[in-house]
């Protein structure tokens, strides 16, 4: 029989920037709060970006795909009907621990695609009541930018100043402003100064295998030491298995989960909150069956696990004739432009993306375009290699900038997350499958925005380019499985990412979110979840508890 | 993890050589140890790679290297893709590759965080700025 620990008020199920958000605000309003993390604690000194083997290491060990590290603490997820490759981290601190540290905050046309652009559905909120919380958590994350960009409306700045964008940003600013396009310097979670408790980024530009530094932000640097300080209690190497859903009562109580050393136990908690995302949040509700609730918890609409969004992605390489030093980072955006963000009909299709400019990367990230590769045009090896190897290092490495177009999908409900027949991860529970196809707004909307990146990149001066329009493994951001609205029929959260079914139980993480504009959600995902909490706090004692 | 034979590093050594010549002022690929100790160092670093990697130097024996390497990537992909990687990843570590092309690993290059940086000197960001705002609003919604 499974142990029952001690009740907690608050049990949070992820400890990505979506639960560090919540635990900081709810351990510091004085309530006690428990979160169970499947992964463990990473150690800076384990990253792989300041050793020489950071790039073959970035094959396996610290790929972002946890098909491809098929490590312990990951679960597996069927990908074989999907489009793209879902990628993530399983540790304290979550995805965020890899991630590149864009901060990109939504803009306000996302909120309400319906009203604006007759698509999809508003959000139950708006940017300007964002905001606030936003530039909270710019703050938390010791974000460093320059002030004033056009894009967005007028807001406060930011806690630490621009890190330089280096010569391959100066390029791809130049191709710009030739054409008097929108740019602007990245806006990034890392601070230029040391700050928080926070290094200043080094620009080793190898963000998204860990920072040796610990200058990017990430939640397990600092937010959960601080709320451990107001008796945060984090349990680590703990998977959830399901959440424990009381018919007589009507109110979830807590969830069971397995300890790292294999043992069933129990945590209770007045009030449990799902920050997963959005693959791990719909399977563990998807596993979680109750009589009331046969076809997953709090699934009365049947839209657990539906609308999944991962974000179209392209890459647009220019190669220049100059040495760009393009392996210096931050990876991190260098600048990045929101030109053709909004809709224009007159391009065949609706919404946009947002464009990061990065530097090209280490001497391996040159060869990605050969290998194997090579034979997907009928070549010989030779094409690729010998002399000729040679002569692609020597034009491409040291040489490359780049734009990584992040474009905007919208909700369909035939993207989804199941659960899969027979997969299972090291614990014996269900895995999930996912189904995504790229629509075809999707496909115009890249193929557009690919052949302005490339117009770009001739104004900056390169000398060649190369054109990626859709790559498999591009899942960073995932979205959209368990949405917000006002109508319990047509949504699985109400406003607060409160459960329309059950009142003790919520949902903070980008499952929540019922569209997921062109931009990189972080910023939008930790300022929705301050808003959140926030609320929580304010509500704490109306919210009907277990 | 595998010992290799003097024999199989030798094989593996004319494959990896013909992927990777010596040209201009650059090594080639046995001249940095590819297939002696960066062999092992790959392998340690990356045991996932070494079942294909086998795969690939048993099936080129290095008579037709050029015919065998075609041969194995269009029918063996998995063992193609191990075969280069070990070979760029074993190559592209050493000291002496990464001097000939240029690169110093990802270091932390110094800089000062308070420089007014050239586009704001040059007046580039001042253009943007000029533009005007781009976004839609929507406060008329609310
Ligand atoms: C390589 C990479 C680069 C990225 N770069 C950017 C970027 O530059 N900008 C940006 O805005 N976004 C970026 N992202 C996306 C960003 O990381 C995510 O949006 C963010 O981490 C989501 O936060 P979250 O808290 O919702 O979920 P996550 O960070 O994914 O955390 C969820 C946590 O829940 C845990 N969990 C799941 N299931 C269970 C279970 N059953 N029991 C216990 N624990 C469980 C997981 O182990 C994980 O730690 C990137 C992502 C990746 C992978
Ligand atoms: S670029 Fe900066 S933030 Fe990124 S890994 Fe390097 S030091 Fe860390």
């Amino acid at each position: 029989m499974a142990r029952a620990d001690q009740e907690a008020d608050v049990l949070i199920i992820g400890s990505g920037p979506s639960g560090a958000v919540t635990a900081k605000l709810l351990t510091e309003a004085g309530m006690s709060v428990v979160t169970l993390e499947q992964g463990t604690w990473f150690d800076p000194g384990d990253y792989p970006g300041d050793k020489k083997e950071f790039e073959l290491a970035a094959g396996k060990q610290w790929h972002p795909a946890p098909n491809v590290r098929d490590r312990e603490r990951d679960y597996p997820i069927n990908t074989s009907e999907s489009d793209v490759e879902p990628l993530m981290q399983s540790a304290v601190g979550g995805s965020a621990t890899i991630w590149a540290g864009h901060w990109v905050p939504f803009l306000p046309s996302d909120f309400k695609v319906r009203s604006l652009d007759g698509v999809a559905v508003d959000w139950p909120f708006d940017y300007y009541e964002v905001l606030p919380h936003l530039e909270a958590v710019e703050k938390l994350v010791s974000s460093s930018g320059t002030r004033g960009n056009p894009g967005y409306p007028e807001q406060a700045g930011y806690p630490t100043p621009q890190i330089p964008i280096g010569k391959a940003g100066m390029k791809l600013a130049e191709g710009m402003d030739k054409l008097g396009w929108h740019w602007w310097p990245g806006l990034n979670a890392m601070p230029s100064i040391p700050w928080q408790g926070q290094n200043p980024c080094a620009r080793r530009g190898t963000c998204m295998f860990g920072c040796p530094e610990a200058a990017k932000w990430s939640p397990d640097l600092v937010l959960f030491k601080e709320a451990k300080k107001y008796g945060h209690r984090m349990i680590a190497g703990a998977r959830v298995s399901e959440i424990i859903y009381d018919d007589n009562l009507s109110r979830v109580t807590g969830a069971v989960y397995i300890d790292q050393n294999g043992r069933e136990r129990k945590q209770m908690a007045k009030i449990v909150i799902l920050c997963a995302n959005a693959i791990g949040t719909p399977r563990i509700l998807l596993n979680s069956k109750s009589k009331r609730f046969p076809d997953g918890l709090a699934n009365s609409s049947g839209l657990v696990g539906r609308n999944l969004m991962m974000h179209p992605f392209g890459l647009v390489m220019g190669h220049f004739e100059e040495n760009l030093e393009s392996w210096y980072g931050p990876s991190g955006q260098l600048i990045n432009t929101l030109q053709f963000y909004e809709t224009d009909e007159s391009r065949g299709f609706v919404r946009g993306a947002k464009w990061g400019g990065m530097s090209g990367g280490g001497p391996l990230s040159s060869k990605g375009f050969v290998g194997s590769e090579v034979f997907s045009d009928n070549g010989r090896i030779e094409d690729h290699w010998g002399e000729n190897w040679h002569k692609m290092i020597e034009s491409k490495f040291g040489r490359t900038a780049l734009w990584a177009i992040v474009g905007e999908d919208l909700p369909e409900e035939s993207n989804r997350v199941e659960i899969d027949a027979d997969l299972v991860d090291s614990d014996g529970i269900p895995a999930p499958k996912i189904i995504y196809k790229t629509s075809e707004n999707s496909r115009r909307l890249l193929d557009f925005h690919a052949e302005r990146a490339k117009e770009s990149m001739e104004a900056a001066g390169a000398k060649s380019t190369s054109v990626a329009p859709q790559m498999r493994e591009s899942g960073w951001h995932l979205l959209g499985t368990t949405r917000m609205g006002n109508d319990p029929k047509e949504s699985v959260l109400n406003q607060y990412g409160q459960s329309h079914d059950i009142p003790n139980l919520f949902i903070f993480d980008l499952s929540a979110f019922p569209t997921g504009a062109g931009a990189n959600p972080t910023a939008t995902l930790m300022a929705v979840a301050h808003r959140q909490a926030t609320h929580l706090v304010n509500e704490a004692r109306n919210v009907e508890v277990a | 993890m595998a010992n290799f034979s003097d024999a199989e590093r030798e094989i593996y050594g004319k494959l990896a050589d013909y992927l990777i010549p010596s040209w201009k002022d650059r090594p080639a690929a046995t001249s940095v140890g590819v297939h002696r100790h960066m062999l092992d160092e790959v392998l340690r670093i990356r045991p996932d790679l070494e079942a294909a990697f086998q795969r690939a130097i048993a099936r080129c024996p290095g008579q037709d290297i050029s015919k065998e390497l075609n041969a194995l990537a269009r029918e063996d992909n998995a063992a193609w893709t191990a075969l280069t990687t070990v070979t760029t990843g074993g190559y592209m570590m050493t000291d002496e590759a990464r001097a000939a092309v240029g690169y110093p690993g990802q270091v932390a290059p110094p800089y000062d965080p308070n420089e007014t940086p050239e586009y704001v000197t040059n007046g580039m960001l001042d253009r943007v700025k000029a533009r005007g705002p781009i976004f839609r609003d929507t406060r008329h919604l609310s």
